[in-house]
């Protein structure tokens, strides 16, 4: 055997080694919920009586389920508005935080109080921010100028953009990931691409982004996945369901949440997870398949040797 | 290198006392176990688990617990407080875990109809209840708020709540409008005649306050009788009607948007400060409005000419679940919840009891016309049309109503849009719910 | 124009090296722009703020105050409640205890993650072996799959194993690997240069060394991300411990937030004061952990 192979096999155990807690966890704590969910998307199933066998009818009924097609153009929409907005002023923030100036630290923790709260309080207050009549931000729109600011969380057509909004606000939050990137970017780059005479701008598009392209790989991906899954601000924005909520709020989870949990049809939604995870797959798969050609990394197993 | 060993040998630390310490189940989950679990013993030390939701006051749980206790000393009665938008999540998670609790608060035929419930006709006779005098809403077969599933029943309660109309009397007096009829109600177009005669800017009064028609009108408008039939309902005549009526007195300015004032959840506070004159809210916290001095009357939600007028009515309904290995002893306890639970209710939160003649026996009126008003009222309760699902059917209405109050359609337009959409949610919740049953 | 990068050595006295330019304009420019940073960040600072604001005003009003007033306001002006705190964090809830158990589970769980991230991240990292491509892609895919489908199938599978009400289904997990944060530690870990790698491979030290003493410490800045979202995901989960948990002593921070809503009477003053009061934590861990944030290469430098 060659140095080269015995070196390979070496290698191989090793990452097996480091991997063995996910490994496990896979097989003895995700695998078996994993497929039950999967055969309970073939199932009639209310939680509290034992599930039905139904074959495939499940997803036939959500080709034909009106509300399932309502419910992927709002998430769509939502998708288009918010991942290319987020990404650009996280990473816009982001640079802003990393500098070195006195205060940042109290800076970038007052930039992350909004990602620590959540829940009903965070709905409550923006529903009073985003009042079409009285609230701040019309408020601040007509002191601008715009006569007939729209009216946010009453207007089917202003619903999304005003979950968009408030996730904006959040954005902190999700900076702090630039940060680290940002942190390996080594100043001597930095250096010699200003000895060419690079300035500001150039710095940034030759030496900071392609080195963040790993972040940005990472924060591409989840922001995508996270429109997929927009729950917890829709839920809240939208009171909770305790009444109705109109079309324009029922994202896609909210109607598998509504459907598996307030109409007992844990079997149907389940049906609907699935699809949701065979869609964001596919797109998944693309943008992995096409990153090799925009991504960089420092070191990249595949590459060596 | 230092310091990140450090950290992790704490957290290592902290981490083994939690697995340590948490690694052994507790020992009173499960229906009712606790103590020598015997059943229906005498004088058998028994527990009982009941789970409600309460919000931050518990003061009627704590009041009926420790006199339910003092009069069945071997009865123990465990209480839980759960998030109220979460209940029915935690309820269902436990009865398909096998951990359900005893007592459980009821809000649906889902249970009843599944068989999780114990009937409680056998001790209604046992106890002999005398149910006639009850709030027939609650106890006799009715819509989804009722106890009463096909001729069983299978909770109870404590107290009855509703729907009403509360007005400001010296308000009407003070514009010369005469004071309104409890029963039946005025319609819509008075209601916002009245709100727009009432409403005054510079006194930061409104006259009134709903958020969409649906705060007012019947369900049974949108659909046809037999709850099969959308089409041309949401979209006829008379609930277009609804739609320009209510939609009119945004545009003229005599009502809050609901946005500015959220009537279910600010309108009795602005109501006992007096800057509402009409509010249709829940019949309870009347001390609130009393003791600021409010001279208020009441009288049904409006309601179209021609249109049996419906409120909500609902109770505390406290059921037993058939997984209880204490049956008796929890049945023992809505029975006391039901009689004596009723002057406790009352002495803590106010609330008219679910008997009507216990409401009479303790003067729950005490000669205040505005609720003498909101008893008579009752009277008149009726079933509301089924349909399964009924929040999720109309979605569509919610845009409609949106596009409506932003001017960008017409009412007629709007309900036109939603009407197919609302029918197609229709068929398919018919199907479904058939499908499960 | 404001630019938008600047390298670490803004601080830095001297200059650094632009040819052509004059120190005394170079330093005013650098104040221009500092000024500008400030400006900008105060500015957005306040719109951030604004809600918490809200926030506060409405958690010092006392009960029959009107919560929602017709235009909102931002600062506490007429109400000084304070006792508002005091009250919801000891009579409407056991507070105190909540946190406890808070914190053993937020502690357990930042501890399963570092430990169970790092490692799995490291071998997606850094290692080539056969089938990293197709576990890579599992892992993504099962964060595909939403939470609220799995939510009932783990729960009973919870129940079957005898975990219900205890801590255990909230803990355990978080030992054997997050998806995200594995991800998020391999996109970091590659950006680490190989020449570390090589010259430690050259001294004769193993994957578990190499690991441990030279790509761990330099992933502080992950790490801490990590640490923090962790955190933040622990002390806000709802519905985990509302499902396993049924004996009130062991309830969580946010089982008792939940608690004070109710569709009848929400008393939202002292829903505010609780909000405000359980984000402390957070906020505090956040603060103290910033400087961790910093770290990597870029302060380092290459070794040797």
């Amino acid at each position: 055997m060659t140095r080269k192979g015995l070196q390979a096999r070496k290698e191989q155990r090793a990452a097996y080694l480091f991997l063995s807690p996910w490994l496990i966890g896979l097989i003895g704590l995700w695998l078996i919920p994993i497929i039950a969910s999967l055969l309970l998307s073939f199932s009639e199933y209310d939680i509290i009586t034992p599930p039905q066998w139904l074959g495939l009818d499940n997803y036939r009924e959500l080709f034909d389920d009106r509300t399932f097609w309502v419910s992927i153009r709002v998430t769509l929409k939502y998708m288009v508005l918010s991942v290319p907005l987020y990404i650009i002023t996280g990473l816009l923030l982001s640079m802003v935080l990393n500098l070195k100036i006195r205060g940042i630290n109290m800076f970038r923790t007052l930039f992350f109080l909004p990602a620590v709260l959540s829940g009903v309080a965070v709905a409550v207050l923006w529903v009073a921010l985003l009042n079409p009549d009285v609230g701040a931000i019309n408020e601040a729109l007509r002191a601008v100028g715009i006569d007939d600011p729209p009216r946010w969380l009453d207007s089917p057509r202003w619903a999304v953009p005003s979950v968009v909004l408030v996730g904006l606000w959040g954005i902190g939050g999700g900076a702090i990931i630039y940060l680290s990137g940002l942190q390996n970017i080594s100043a001597q780059l930095y250096e010699a691409v200003e000895l060419d005479g690079a300035g500001p701008f150039q710095r940034f598009r030759y030496v900071t982004l392609p080195m963040l392209t790993p972040t940005l790989l990472f924060v591409l991906l989840t922001s995508l996945i996270d429109a997929f899954q927009v729950f917890d601000l829709a839920y809240v924005l939208s009171r909770g369901g305790t009444q109705g909520i109109g079309d324009s709020l029922t994202f896609y989870l909210i109607n598998l949440w509504d459907e598996a949990f307030q109409n007992g049809r844990y079997g149907y939604a389940s049906a609907m997870a699935w699809m949701l995870v065979l869609g964001a797959a596919a797109v998944i798969l693309v943008i992995f398949k096409t990153s090799g050609r925009w991504v960089y990394y420092e070191y990249d197993p595949e590459r060596e040797r | 290198m230092r310091g990140i060993r450090g950290i992790v040998g704490v957290l290592a630390a902290l981490a083994l006392v939690a697995v340590g310490c948490t690694s052994s189940p507790t020992s009173d989950s499960g229906g009712g176990g606790g103590g020598d679990g015997d059943d229906g013993g005498s004088g058998e030390q028994v527990t009982l688990d009941y789970w409600v939701f309460e919000g931050s006051d518990s003061s009627f749980s704590d009041a009926i617990l420790s006199a339910f206790e003092t009069a069945n000393p071997n009865i123990d009665v465990n209480l839980t407080a759960y998030p109220e938008n979460n209940y029915e999540v935690k309820l269902n998670t436990a009865i398909a875990a096998g951990k359900a609790p005893d007592l459980v608060l009821v809000f649906g035929p889902e249970q009843m109809r599944a068989g999780l419930l114990l009937p409680l006709d056998d001790m209604v006779q046992e106890q002999d209840l005398d149910l006639s005098t009850y709030v027939p809403a609650i106890v006799e077969p009715g819509d989804e708020f009722s106890c009463n599933w096909e001729g069983q029943l299978y909770c109870l309660g404590s107290y009855v709540g509703s729907v009403q109309m509360l007005y400001n009397k010296d308000l009407f007096d003070a514009a010369g409008i005469p004071h309104p009829e409890p029963w039946p109600p005025m319609t819509p177009d008075e209601f916002v005649d009245i709100a727009c005669q009432l409403t005054d800017e510079a006194s930061g009064v409104w006259g009134g306050a709903a958020s969409d028609p649906l705060a007012y009108v019947p369900f049974d408008m949108l659909f046809s009788a037999d709850g099969r039939t959308a089409q041309g309902y949401v979209n006829g005549p008379d609930f277009v009607d609804q739609f320009e009526t209510l939609a009119n007195g945004y545009e003229q300015g005599c009502l809050p948007t609901s946005n500015i004032l959220d009537p279910w959840e600010q309108g009795r506070d602005y109501f006992a400060n007096g800057q509402l004159a009409m509010v249709i809210t829940d019949f309870q916290d009347l001390p609130k409005v009393e003791n600021a001095g409010i001279n208020y009357g009441t009288t049904a939600v409006p309601t179209p000419e021609g249109v049996e007028p419906y409120f909500f009515v609902w109770s505390d309904s406290v059921g037993v679940m058939a997984s209880s290995e204490h049956p008796d002893e929890a049945k023992e306890f809505i029975a006391f919840l039901t009689t004596e639970g009723q002057r406790i209710r009352y002495e803590t939160n106010g609330d008219i009891p679910l008997d009507l003649a216990e409401a009479e026996a303790i003067d729950w009126a005490a000669g205040i016309s505005g609720r003498e008003e909101g008893l008579e009222i009752l009277s008149h309760a009726r079933p509301l049309v089924f349909v399964p699902t009924r929040w999720d059917v109309i979605a569509p209405y919610y845009d409609a109503w949106g596009f409506v109050i932003g001017g960008e359609k017409s009412p007629q337009e709007a309900l036109d849009e939603a009407a197919p959409g609302i029918q197609e949610n229709l068929d398919k919740a018919w199907s479904a719910w058939e499908q499960q049953g | 124009m404001r630019t938008l990068d600047e390298p670490a050595s803004l601080e830095r006295d001297e200059p650094v090296a632009t040819p052509g330019s004059p120190g005394g304009r170079y330093r005013a420019r650098r104040l221009a722009f500092k000024v500008t940073i400030y400006a900008l960040l105060i500015a957005v600072c306040g719109f951030i703020l604004l809600p918490v604001g809200w926030m506060l005003t409405a958690a010092l009003k006392p009960d029959l105050e009107p919560v929602f007033t017709p235009t909102p306001e931002w600062f506490p002006t007429r109400w000084w409640e304070w006792k508002n705190f005091r009250r919801v964090l000891t009579e409407n809830m056991p507070f105190l205890r909540y946190m406890i158990n808070t914190m053993i589970i937020v502690t357990a769980n930042i501890f399963g993650v570092l430990i169970s991230c790092a490692l799995v991240g490291f071998a997606f990292a850094r290692l080539r072996f056969r089938g990293s491509k197709v576990l890579f892609y599992i892992l993504i895919v099962t964060m595909l799959i939403p939470w609220q489908a799995l939510i009932i199938p783990q729960f009973l599978f919870f129940v079957k194993v005898g975990w219900y009400g205890t801590y255990l289904p909230l803990i355990v997990p978080s030992f054997f690997g997050t998806a995200f944060f594995i991800f998020l530690i391999r996109q970091y870990m590659r950006t680490i240069p190989k020449d570390l790698d090589d010259a430690a491979r050259v001294d004769g030290l193993n994957y578990w060394q190499i690991f441990w003493r030279i790509i761990l410490p330099l992933s502080t800045p992950v790490l801490t991300v990590c640490a923090v979202f962790t955190f933040l995901a622990s002390w806000n989960n709802l519905l985990g411990p509302l499902i396993y948990l049924d004996d009130s002593d062991r309830f969580t921070v946010a089982i008792g937030l939940a608690n004070l809503v109710t569709r009848a009477d929400t008393p939202w003053n002292l829903t505010m004061a609780a909000n405000l009061a359980a984000i402390l934590p957070s906020v505090l861990l956040y603060f103290f952990l910033q400087k961790k944030l910093i770290g990597g290469i870029a302060s380092v430098g290459l070794k040797g």
